[in-house]
């Protein structure tokens, strides 16, 4: 008790001067009252070109992405592997001479296909060799840019199973130049499941996986 | 991680002797531009961004140029698509559909491309009259997909688009009902990548997305500066009713002392500006960091005042001879008392040491360290003998403590 007493006595002066101290602090996030600045009447003429507005662009989205599987290899029921890429793929800022003006904006990339995904010859009388892309069974895709730091990269860049969506990267509207430009390679890869029967075995299916949207999405 | 997922990808398509096919088909590029508007009087939709204020029975509508910057055709289609707010930045929400779609319209909505061409285009939104004053975000979606299916001859393969999507603001109600109106809360000193710069927070305390362009300028009250600046930021779109923070990147031009910092915020035609004495410290912590030890400093010590006070209080009535009120729920609970406890141990501790200078010296020393000990107990005073009996009867682990000393006493 008389421990408690001791330490009782000696923290609360200092409690005391602790609460005068830091409650000034609390009060001056809120303190300082605004002042208009003073402003300053003129007029000016002048004539000036100007340069033409930037804009973000997406350039290299592969209208058709080919995937395959081993060389010299066809599907015989067991698990077919298949691989492809697509490279090349740039969000830009357009034009070599631009001005932003007052209206900079930055960019997110977005990677996102439709629900419920699937491969399908898109033949309602023969379904026998389509697939669903699933959680367990699904489109991978791997992205890597080798942007500079004011792109800011996403870890979660793997998509795939039934909802599939992903964000690469992306540049603050404060980060954005006049050349701002981020190029990036995709690669996917996509499982034909086991016993499966085509119906009309011996000839090529064209198996088409679901759109991949590559979206960049403008931060006013 | 990236890197990692795609050589991973790449290993196990060359592990599995997989031709790894790269596209020949023709590749998709878009650019999308708003133009200026000027059909606002308060200067809202004066921007190149896409913000509409408009009253219910009329419409509005700004132009954007889209561009075909590869060398096929290319099937564009504009639509209107839903927002998810995700920390503070709208973000497009797939496959979900935006309430302002059905008052949305446009001059062309699908249309085929040429290489290297552009088309202008009208967005506008036309209200009902029975619409009430709200506000809305979306997105405008400008999609371009191949026109061609050249997909046919491949045996595996995964169509692609490119889309570019604008953020919308659309407020239903009259300009005079939607506001343009925000604050500049505070400024400090914050070491960012770029170097060493004064942030700046703003809020918007009106009914508008604002996104705010300024500058901030510094002289020196601890060291006599002519003034130094304008450093100018510019901050992310604010959504009403939130609040962001702004870097004007100074270098090494403000070191660390008390300044005065003017700071002047825009948004089309208003304007903002306030005045600042901060001591100004380049700290790395975030702003919200600071915020909670400042709320949090106080209360520590309030806390810690209310404790120091309570054990005066109740040491005093002890002393007065009333019974403590600490004491008293620590008996309830069945709790040893600490300091009786301790005098239970000292007794126990004294006598087994003066039991072995009896053992190791004369039979004489016994009687000598019974009596120095009752001498000590009976300075407490009577009040403290009874605490301990009450104790001592209580808690029975103290008993064999004692038991223990004064047999290992006797032994020896």
């Amino acid at each position: 008790m008389e421990m408690k007493k001791l330490i009782a006595s000696i923290s609360a002066p200092i409690a005391i001067a602790g609460v005068l101290i830091s409650l000034p602090a609390v009060s001056a996030s809120f303190a300082a009252e605004p002042t208009a600045p003073v402003g300053v009447e003129g007029t000016t003429g002048s004539s000036v070109g100007t340069k033409p507005q930037c804009a973000w662009g997406l350039s290299g989205v592969s209208t058709t992405i080919a995937l395959a599987g081993s060389e010299g290899t066809k599907y015989d029921g067991t698990l077919y592997e298949l691989g492809g890429s697509d490279s090349g793929i740039t969000a830009a800022v357009s034009g070599a001479d631009c001005s932003w003006y007052e209206y900079k904006k930055g960019a997110r990339i977005t990677v996102d296909s439709v629900a419920d995904p699937k491969f399908s010859i898109n033949n309602p009388s023969d379904t026998s060799m389509d697939f669903d892309l699933t959680t367990v069974a699904p489109l991978t895709v791997g992205i890597v840019h080798m942007c500079g730091p004011d792109f800011v990269a996403d870890e979660s860049a793997i998509i795939g199973g039934a909802t599939t969506s992903a964000a690469p990267f992306s540049i603050s509207k404060t980060a954005t130049s006049t050349s701002s430009s981020c190029t990036y390679e995709m690669a996917l890869t996509a499982n034909v499941p086991a016993n499966k029967s085509p119906k009309d075995a011996g000839t090529t299916y064209a198996l088409v996986g679901p759109l991949l949207t590559t979206t960049l999405t403008l931060q006013d | 991680m990236k890197k990692l997922s795609y050589i991973s990808a790449c290993l196990i398509a060359i592990s599995l002797n997989l031709s790894v096919p790269h596209a020949n088909a023709a590749n998709l590029g878009l650019t999308l531009q708003i133009l200026q508007g000027e059909s606002s009087k308060s200067g809202v939709e004066n921007n190149t961004r896409l913000w509409f204020v408009i009253e219910p029975g009329t419409s509005k509508s700004r132009k954007i140029i889209v561009r075909n910057t590869s060398g096929s055709p290319e099937s564009v289609s504009i639509s209107i698509g839903a927002v998810k707010r995700v920390n503070g930045e709208s973000q497009l929400a797939v496959g979900e559909v935006s309430e302002t779609e059905k008052w949305a319209n446009f001059t062309d909505q699908d249309f085929l491309l040429a290489p290297r061409s552009e088309k202008v285009v009208s967005v506008g939104f036309t209200i009902p009259k029975s619409e009430n004053v709200n506000s809305y975000s979306a997105m405008l979606l400008v999609k371009a997909t191949s026109p061609q299916n050249l997909a046919n001859n491949l045996d595996y393969s995964v169509p692609g688009a490119a889309q570019i999507a604008a953020p919308i603001f659309l407020g239903i109600g009259t300009e005079d009902e939607f506001v343009t109106s925000f604050e500049i809360k505070g400024v400090e000193g914050q070491n960012t990548v770029q170097g060493k710069s004064i942030r700046v927070e703003i809020e918007n305390s009106g009914k508008t997305p604002i996104s705010i362009q300024g500058d901030v300028q510094a002289i020196g009250i601890t060291f006599k500066t002519s003034t130094l600046g304008p450093f100018a930021y510019q901050t992310e779109t604010i959504a009403p009713g939130e609040s962001k923070f702004a870097d004007a990147l100074v270098g090494e031009s403000i070191a660390e002392s008390k300044w005065r910092i003017y700071v002047t915020a825009a948004q089309g035609q208003v304007t903002e500006s306030r005045e600042f004495e901060v001591d100004i410290r380049y700290s790395e912590t975030s702003n919200l960091s600071i915020q909670i030890l400042k709320f949090a400093v106080p209360i520590l010590f309030l806390l810690l005042l209310y404790w120091s006070i309570t054990v005066l209080k109740s040491s005093r009535r002890k002393q007065q001879g009333m019974e403590p009120t600490v004491e008293k729920s620590t008996a309830r609970r069945g709790l040893p008392d600490l300091s009786d406890y301790e005098i239970e141990q000292l007794l126990a501790e004294y006598k087994s040491k003066s039991s072995k200078r009896i053992a190791s010296k004369k039979p004489v020393a016994k009687t000598t360290a019974k009596k120095s000990v009752a001498k000590k107990v009976a300075k407490k005073g009577p009040q403290k003998k009874a605490v301990t009996k009450k104790v001592v009867k209580k808690s029975p682990p103290k008993k064999p403590v004692k038991k223990a000393a004064v047999k290992r006493a006797k032994k020896r």
